[in-house]
């Protein structure tokens, strides 16, 4: 039994550092051509340093520049009538405040593996006690703060109900925790919910602003998860390029799984840009700075734990609308909706990693199940998404518009550690060395956004009204 | 998955695999047009552009993506290469093909006529009516082109599924590889003819928006969206309004997502046909379906993606300048070419 039990950890560990290390042979080249191989790891990537050449420098004025509340003018304006586009990335915290510390990061760099197997993550998540758990206020004059608030025993218990919390935690670092390599290739600037609603006092409105900025938040998870469906693709290269020389019917399917995942990544992008430009209308249109078009990368997690809606106490203070107690009832069943799809994304990924390191099985089963583990993850993020919503919603018709700031946010999400908010200026933090494969999409030397790409406006130069828009001069080559 | 070990299924699936081989290559053309009796909608100079390139032999390497030169050399870049605009060149046209559009239900036969952009938009001079006109055209011309894509998968799956119904073999496996085949079919004669339904209703609303009658016939939108780079012009006017800017973001978004869907498609010559020539196994049925399927994904992804881009550019223009006339706004929308 005890050498079975070496032999086995020896099997493992065998596998991992042949799943580990890209080696690119010569029959890879030919099954793969260099379009499709171009995801083999260079050397180099997995050793880039602190401070990359893609790292933006250091920026005195950042201050300045940190996320200006709605509804306050930005401190640089363009002259009066003109738009600008404020689209430099900034540095987002790699995990999201209030979390347990950066440890290994999930995602498209990390390989699955047998040491990252979900049991593991329960313990993380147990430092994540839900003391800061949002709740709705008493009244609506919310003389007591939310959190210390006493709960009502007759309402759900985030002691007796809290979700499992190792996966939270995964959740949450897919909602907004990217890492760098994905932040890198998106506009705009950390955003708090805080931010997005300063200023805001009609509730409706805020309900509105509100869950726009959850439709951020999931197209960034959502296009998050692209690049990490990606990567699955890719470990599934590699595992069946390793085994040895994939068939014809292997090489055929393998391509057309990594070009589905890169066009659906494509499309992801583009969801999150339009998503975050309907935040930016919204903004505007509550008198955020009209110079500016201010892109927000969403910071502040949504709600994964039970949510306590004290209905029955604040329908005796002030008598709630029959919408107030449509969304009484509906609260806890989304959240049901929530763990099972939280669930059906653990056993998918329990799954697809049970059959990547089962030996003999199909090309065509290791993708179908990397297939259901993407629709499992994306049906998870959309199901939190439209809890939070849910939420929002709740929370416009018992909550006042004299409640606001980090009260008002209290009330729908638990409320960040301020303390352990990282500096935005803070040193570039040193990506972790990966040796695995990854999506193109994730190299580091890929550069970001390209700023002399985007319209750049520029009041000096005055519009030409005779000169409209035409395609490019290369119109007549494509045609 | 179970293989065939024995020996005189073995030499079935190499005769088998053989005729497979043969019909691949055939099918290795380029699609043409619907029949090439019936008059193309497209544009003329697309019909006299270059012939279509002879299939790669089966045991060539598989056809390059012009991505490899886009992530060597300019990664985001918004510009490409000739051979990379000769390839979504290929890519688009055989997308957009226009396939036989009538419905069935009834005995009429349905005229249907080719409609350009320009055609489309010429009884109409307000901006909002104009860019709901635009909008519908895009829909319309996106449901035709899904038309395309999912007639040529399921001619494709067809074809496997006649090839491997030729075996001989009579075991359980081998029969659930056949209703997969069946149920792959039966899904894409329920989804061509929810598609059917979809541009019917489309013409409709096309006509309604583009005010016209279905005296002539019905319309087929002929003009193909755009899919490269865009020229914003002149960036002061993008300061003018919020449209103009958020759109000035977006649309260079879509255009480098149109050419990541369009490159993801891979070879012009094997958008509908997957690169696999033999049967051996019961697995490899199960691989062409797959790839067939993922085919199947991305083309449509790649409509989706020039649809948006193609609205994009249409709500940047209406903003750009509302004073413009009919051709010129077509103009700017898809070029001078398109009448």
């Amino acid at each position: 039994m005890a050498s079975a039990k070496k032999f086995s950890g020896a099997f493992w560990a065998l596998l991992f550092l042949l799943t580990s290390v890209p080696i690119l042979r010569a029959d890879d080249a030919v099954l793969f051509d260099d379009n499709d191989l171009m995801v083999v790891a260079d050397p180099q990537e997995g050793n880039v340093p602190a401070a990359a050449p893609t790292a933006p420098p250091a920026d005195p004025a950042a201050p300045a520049e940190q996320p200006a509340p709605a509804g306050q003018p930005a401190p640089a304006e363009p002259p009066e009538g003109t738009f600008q586009v404020d689209l430099e990335p900034r540095e987002i915290p790699e995990v999201f405040p209030g979390q347990p510390g950066p440890a290994a990061e999930p995602g498209p760099e990390t390989k699955p593996e047998p040491a990252a197997a979900p049991e593991a993550a329960p313990e993380a998540g147990n430092g994540a006690a839900p003391g800061g758990a949002a709740v709705p206020l008493d009244s609506p004059a919310g003389n007591q703060p939310a959190p210390s608030a006493e709960p009502n025993p007759a309402e759900p218990s985030q002691e007796t109900e809290t979700a499992p919390a190792g996966e939270e935690i995964e959740l949450v670092k897919i909602l907004v925790s990217p890492p760098d390599s994905v932040l890198e290739q998106i506009h705009g600037q950390p955003t708090a919910l805080a931010d997005v609603l300063n200023g805001v006092t009609a509730p409706a409105e805020r309900q509105r602003i509100t869950e726009t900025y959850w439709d951020v938040a999931e197209a960034l998870a959502l296009y998050h998860l692209s690049l990490i469906s990606a990567g699955d693709i890719e470990d599934c290269i590699t595992r069946f390029t390793q085994q040895g020389t994939p068939s014809e019917s292997q090489t055929a399917v393998l391509i057309s799984a990594r070009r589905l995942a890169s066009q659906r990544s494509a499309e992801a992008k583009i969801a999150l840009a339009e998503a975050q430009c309907r935040l930016a209308e919204i903004g505007r249109q509550n008198g955020a700075s009209n110079q500016t078009i201010r892109l927000a990368i969403p910071t502040d997690a949504p709600n994964t734990l039970p949510y306590q809606t004290r209905f029955e106490r604040i329908n005796r203070e002030k008598r709630l609308s029959p919408q107030a107690a449509y969304y009484a009832e509906a609260i806890p069943a989304y959240y049901e909706m929530m763990t099972m799809y939280n669930k059906a994304a653990s056993d998918a990924l329990e799954a697809f990693r049970t059959l990547y390191f089962t030996g003999g099985i199909s090309a065509e089963t290791l993708l179908s199940a990397a297939d259901k583990l993407n629709d499992a993850k994306e049906r998870l993020i959309r199901s939190v998404s439209a809890y939070n919503k849910m939420i929002s919603a709740y929370v416009a018709e018992t909550v006042g518009p004299d409640v606001s700031g980090q009260r008002l946010i209290s009330t729908m999400i638990r409320v960040p550690d301020r303390s352990s908010i990282p500096n935005w200026n803070a040193a570039q933090p040193t990506r972790v060395a990966s040796a695995v494969p990854i999506p193109t999409q994730y190299s580091p030397r890929r550069p970001r956004p390209v700023s002399a790409e985007i319209p750049q406006f520029d009041s000096s130069a005055a519009p030409n009204p005779e000169s409209g828009v035409r395609p490019d001069q290369n119109a007549e080559m494509l045609r | 998955m179970t293989s065939f070990r024995s020996f005189p299924f073995f030499v079935f699936a190499v005769l088998f695999g053989a005729l497979l081989a043969v019909t691949a290559g055939l099918d290795a053309q380029p699609p043409q047009a619907p029949g090439s009796e019936t008059p193309s909608v497209l544009p003329p100079d697309i019909n006299g552009a270059a012939e279509t390139p002879q299939a790669a032999p089966e045991s060539a390497a598989l056809p390059e993506s012009s991505r490899t030169a886009l992530d060597a050399g300019k990664p985001d870049s918004l510009e490409l290469t000739p051979e990379q605009e000769d390839q979504l060149f290929q890519i688009t046209k055989v997308i957009y093909q226009v396939p036989p559009t009538r419905s069935g239900g009834g005995d009429a036969e349905i005229v249907e006529i080719p409609l350009s952009l320009y055609e489309a938009l010429s009884q109409i001079q307000s901006g909002a009516e104009r860019l709901a006109a635009v909008e519908s055209y895009w829909s319309l011309r996106s449901k035709i082109a899904n038309l395309n894509i999912e007639t040529h998968i399921k001619e494709s799956a067809e074809k496997a599924s006649g090839i491997l119904g030729q075996a001989t073999v009579d075991t359980p496996d081998f029969k659930a590889l056949m209703d997969v085949y069946r149920v792959y079919l039966s899904s894409a004669d329920a989804r061509i003819a929810q598609l059917r339904v979809e541009i019917r209703e489309g013409q409709i609303d096309l006509m309604r928006k583009t005010r016209r009658s279905t005296e002539r016939g019905w319309p087929i939108p002929s003009s193909t969206p755009w899919y490269g780079n865009y020229s914003l012009q002149s960036e002061a006017a993008q300061s003018r309004s919020f449209e103009l800017a958020s759109e000035s973001i977006l649309i260079p978004e879509k255009i480098r997502a149109g050419y990541a869907s369009g490159f993801s498609l891979g070879a012009p010559e094997n958008l509908f046909s997957p690169e696999i020539s033999t049967f051996e196994r019961i697995d490899d049925g199960y691989l062409y379906l797959k790839t067939l399927e993922n085919k199947r994904l991305a083309a449509l992804g790649y409509v989706r993606v020039l649809e948006s881009l193609n609205n994009s550019i249409a709500r940047y223009v209406g903003a750009y300048s509302s004073s413009i006339d009919s051709r010129t706004f077509v103009n700017c929308l898809i070029g001078s070419e398109e009448e």
